[in-house]
């Protein structure tokens, strides 16, 4: 099919026709226990937008012809142009040929699928070795996307991406209490991936369980907090990530409106989003869904505000360039801006200096979920665990279901050190908006705030 | 679709047990700026997932589209082969008779009428206070043809319709959500009344404390933490893995003996009632907790069948083995209104929203979710809104002393629940 063919026959008197095919495959393959739960999936479809006196329409399928689609997302958005007031203006787009070739070495495809299991029941009865650990599902997961795109300014951008992951989960009991020790890695990798990992992955679900036996509820209250760099990156995600995607700046919802060029937080906060950053990070793309080259991005320097996260809309619509965030989970929506890989600069404190220099306060370690309203700034994560810091010191009391909240407006003033040291966190993350989940990681130090809020329940 | 799934079933039933479902699906949506429509969208979506499961239980799935039913036939041999051995698999369900159930069921509209109902959802809301704006509004509309069939004769074809509506509104830095899913059409005014009341109610909002208190929990907190950790200890695949705390706890007291709960895949007109459930098993009403006792849990037939006992039309998907999943999760009414429960809260909040109830532990229960849209309770009276506020417990402990359960249902997704008050509950600001 000669999609540029397609493309200049439908595209006269539209403003814009963009094209998309995709086709995935997927291959799930879990352990529960000694029961083995395997699932495979692929198939093809497509999506595409047009753009017609300002008015967008959008159809995808994978049941009917790519030509039968175009003309229903120009009925679309010819049906909206007749009653429409919000209007895009024309837009020119430089075009772009590219074609983002797969990192993976060895298919995971390609490897046989028993293998996979028997490696996953070594695993497991290496887990279960330890008497408090009851229960364990284990699994791993490969998929593989294929993307062609098209548009009317003549962009042509390919790119063939394959992840691979490895999840588990454990329960460990003691007398009533049950409690859960998740760990999960990704990579924009093959199954060399898969090769590469040790037991450790594995023996730190299994100690987090079994210290949540023995751990007491989280105090409730104010504290000083130090977040290692995991919680650290999903709180830049959650704090400030989201409140600078240009659609929510757009719809009056970012605390961050009108914010360009003003300080918003301590002068070492350096905050970007890089696609870039680590070629296997799944967060990692060369081209964006829209066809845009990526590129580091700063956010925000030195504690000032300096760019917000664009699709090729809203660049369009606030005069800047793309930034190559406008990304999308799959055929059935339109790509938005979105994060990839939060970086935050490193500082200068060394851990356990900060540990001491904190005297009094909270270690938060890891990160199990979080969410943020960008409209009030309001945002609630949750550390997988938590260690008392008593006279400058990590004492043994581990505490449990600590959960953080604060507001992006304020908080970023708390910060009042980061240490010397970045760290990659590769859990298999994906962030969900409007429907959408897109793989994304983050690159942070530990950081320190001077006064949180955790609801606890002590 | 029928021809095509007996092919399947033909061709398969060499292999091992065939279950072989097709799901077609057409919607529409418009998506908003603010109050603008910014785009129309439409999706045509097939999909058609195969379970083969061989004689010693070993079992593999595979989805794809009905053209390419072959291949997937021979994807989910292929993972069925090498899969382990399962002893506990019995067999996959026969056929049974299904109950009747009322359902109503709604035909796509047309874009032009779906503008119609969104102009009225946009205009009821600013109606109802000039300082009224929109944040967001998303509008859909989804029609779903369902076909199953088995190697044991089971053979149903459903189509539901639903509509969706859900509206944000802001003033003077707050917002309120409110959202409404049905078979039926709806008027869009009610949803868009209650949401710019309560934004207006949450204008101006102070600071709370931290202190023990009661809690009126309205219909989406309550639901909200009834989904994190409630539904999945009823499950009967999670009592077997012991990762419920109720496992073991069959016949006992668990909870204050004002609840009773009930999973109602019958339910006229819930959002989750059908004939039968995902493996063709024919739904059911079962009576989970009957005042405070556990009386059953919920099973599909592979949970059910290794304890001997009959699958209460539970399954949820045939793409993984076992899948249970409740229906319509009935938390049964009480007999006291909202306004008479108020009216006796000397001191305490009133929740009607969470946020991350993701973090909420989903086997033991335990939580810390911040508030919103919540309002502080004074002798009996709303008093003023609060703001950065959280609530913190132990679910489970939370529902084995409840003060009050409200007289009127609301469902959110699965969830059919009234408003509940608790006691004791830890607010932190």
């Amino acid at each position: 099919m000669d999609l540029q063919k397609i493309i200049k026959k439908y595209s006269e008197n539209l403003d814009f026709l963009e094209l998309n095919l995709r086709s995935s495959r997927n291959e799930a393959i879990s352990l529960n226990d000694g029961l083995t739960n395997t699932s495979s999936s692929f198939g093809n479809g497509h999506s595409v937008r047009a753009l017609f006196k300002g008015a967008w329409g959008f159809s995808a399928s994978n049941n009917e012809s790519v030509e039968k689609t175009i003309m229903k997302a120009v009925e679309n958005a010819k049906f909206l142009s007749k009653t429409n007031k919000f209007k895009i203006k024309k837009f020119e787009l430089n075009p772009i040929k590219g074609d983002e070739k797969s990192l993976c070495r060895k298919n995971p495809f390609d490897i046989d699928k028993k293998e996979k299991i028997k490696n996953l029941m070594v695993i497991e009865k290496e887990i279960k070795k330890d008497d408090k650990i009851k229960s364990a599902s284990l699994a791993y997961s490969f998929s593989n996307i294929n993307s062609h795109l098209v548009n009317s300014f003549g962009s042509d951008v390919s790119f063939e991406r394959t992840y691979s992951y490895a999840k588990c989960v454990v329960f460990a009991k003691q007398g009533e209490k049950v409690e859960i020790g998740y760990e999960s890695l990704g990579k924009k990798q093959g199954y060399e991936f898969i090769d590469s990992l040790d037991f450790s992955m594995y023996q730190n679900a299994v100690n987090k369980a079994k210290k949540l036996l023995s751990s007491k509820p989280a105090p409730a209250g104010k504290f000083k907090v130090i977040m290692d760099s995991i919680m650290a990156g999903t709180f830049f995600h959650e704090a400030i990530g989201h409140a600078c995607e240009a659609d929510a700046v757009l719809q009056n919802n970012s605390v961050f409106k009108n914010r360009i060029g003003k300080k918003i937080g301590a002068e070492y906060v350096n905050v970007y989003d890089s696609p870039i950053e680590e070629k296997e990070s799944t967060g990692n793309y060369e081209y964006d869904d829209e066809g845009i080259k990526s590129g580091k991005l700063c956010l925000i320097k030195n504690g000032v505000l300096e760019n917000y996260m664009h699709s090729v809309e809203t660049a369009t619509r606030m005069g800047v360039e793309p930034t190559g965030n406008g990304r999308k989970e799959n055929i059935t929506g339109n790509p938005i801006p979105r994060m990839s890989i939060t970086v935050v600069n490193s500082g200068t404190w060394k851990t356990d200096e900060l540990i001491k220099d904190t005297k009094e306060g909270i270690f938060l370690k890891g990160c199990s979920n979080g969410c943020t309203d960008t409209l009030k700034g309001d945002f609630t994560f949750e550390a997988s665990e938590g260690i008392i810091i008593r006279n400058g010191e990590l004492t043994d009391e581990t505490i449990k279901g600590a959960c953080l909240m604060g507001n992006t407006k304020t908080i970023l003033n708390e910060i009042d050190a980061c240490t010397d040291k970045q760290i990659m966190d590769w859990s298999a993350s994906r962030c969900g908006k409007a429907g959408a989940y897109v793989p994304v990681q983050s690159k942070c130090p530990s950081i320190r705030l001077l006064k949180c809020l955790i609801g606890g329940v002590q | 679709m029928k021809e095509l799934l007996k092919k399947i079933i033909n061709e398969g039933n060499k292999l091992g047990y065939v279950e072989a479902g097709v799901a077609v699906q057409k919607s529409s949506e418009l998506e908003y700026e603010n109050e603008l429509v910014r785009n129309v969208k439409n999706l045509s979506l097939d999909e058609l997932r195969i379970r083969i499961t061989l004689k010693d239980g070993r079992c593999g799935v595979s989805i794809s589209s009905p053209e390419e039913w072959k291949k997937c036939l021979d994807d989910a041999y292929t993972l069925a082969k090498i899969s382990n051995p399962d002893k506990d698999f019995k067999s996959i369900p026969e056929l049974k008779k299904a109950f009747p159930v009322k359902k109503q069921f709604l035909k796509l509209i047309s874009s032009d009428n779906l503008i119609k109902f969104s102009d009225e959802l946009i205009n009821s809301a600013k109606k109802y206070d000039k300082r009224i704006s929109i944040e967001d509004i998303s509008i859909s509309q989804g029609n779903s043809n369902l076909f199953l069939m088995n190697s044991n004769n089971i053979y149903n074809n459903e189509e539901s319709g639903l509509l969706s509506a859900s509206l944000s509104v802001k003033c003077g830095g707050t917002n309120a959500f409110e959202s409404h899913s049905s078979f039926n059409m709806f008027k869009p005014r009610e949803i868009a009344e209650k949401a710019s009341e309560l934004c207006i109610n949450s204008l101006n909002p102070k600071k709370y404390k931290t202190v023990k208190t009661s809690v009126i929990m309205d219909y989406y907190a309550f639901s909200s933490l009834v989904s994190a950790c409630l539904v999945g200890s009823l499950s009967g695949y999670n009592v077997q893995k012991k990762r419920s705390v109720f496992a073991e706890k069959m016949g006992e007291k668990v909870m204050d003996e004002k609840i009773t709960i009930i999973d109602n895949g019958l339910m006229e007109n819930g959002l989750f009632t059908s004939s039968r459930d995902s493996e063709g098993v024919p739904q059911q009403k079962t009576v989970l907790i009957d005042k405070g006792v556990i009386r059953n849990f919920m099973y599909d037939t592979y949970t059910a069948l290794k304890e001997n006992k009959e699958s209460t039309g539970n399954c949820g998907s045939i793409s993984s083995r076992p899948s249970v999943e409740e229906t319509n999760f009935i938390i049964k009414k009480g007999d006291i209104s909202f306004e008479e429960i108020v009216k006796d809260v000397k001191n305490g909040l009133y929740v009607t929203n969470v946020i991350g109830e993701h973090t909420v532990n989903p086997v033991s229960g335990d939580f810390s979710l911040p508030v919103i849209n919540s309002f502080s309770v004074k002798n009996g009276e709303m008093s003023f809104p609060v703001k950065d506020t959280m609530i913190s417990g132990n679910f489970f402990e939370l529902l084995k002393n409840v003060r009050y359960i409200g007289n009127k249902y609301r469902q959110e997704n699965s969830v059919v629940c009234p408003v509940v008050c608790f006691d004791n509950v830890q607010a932190v600001c």
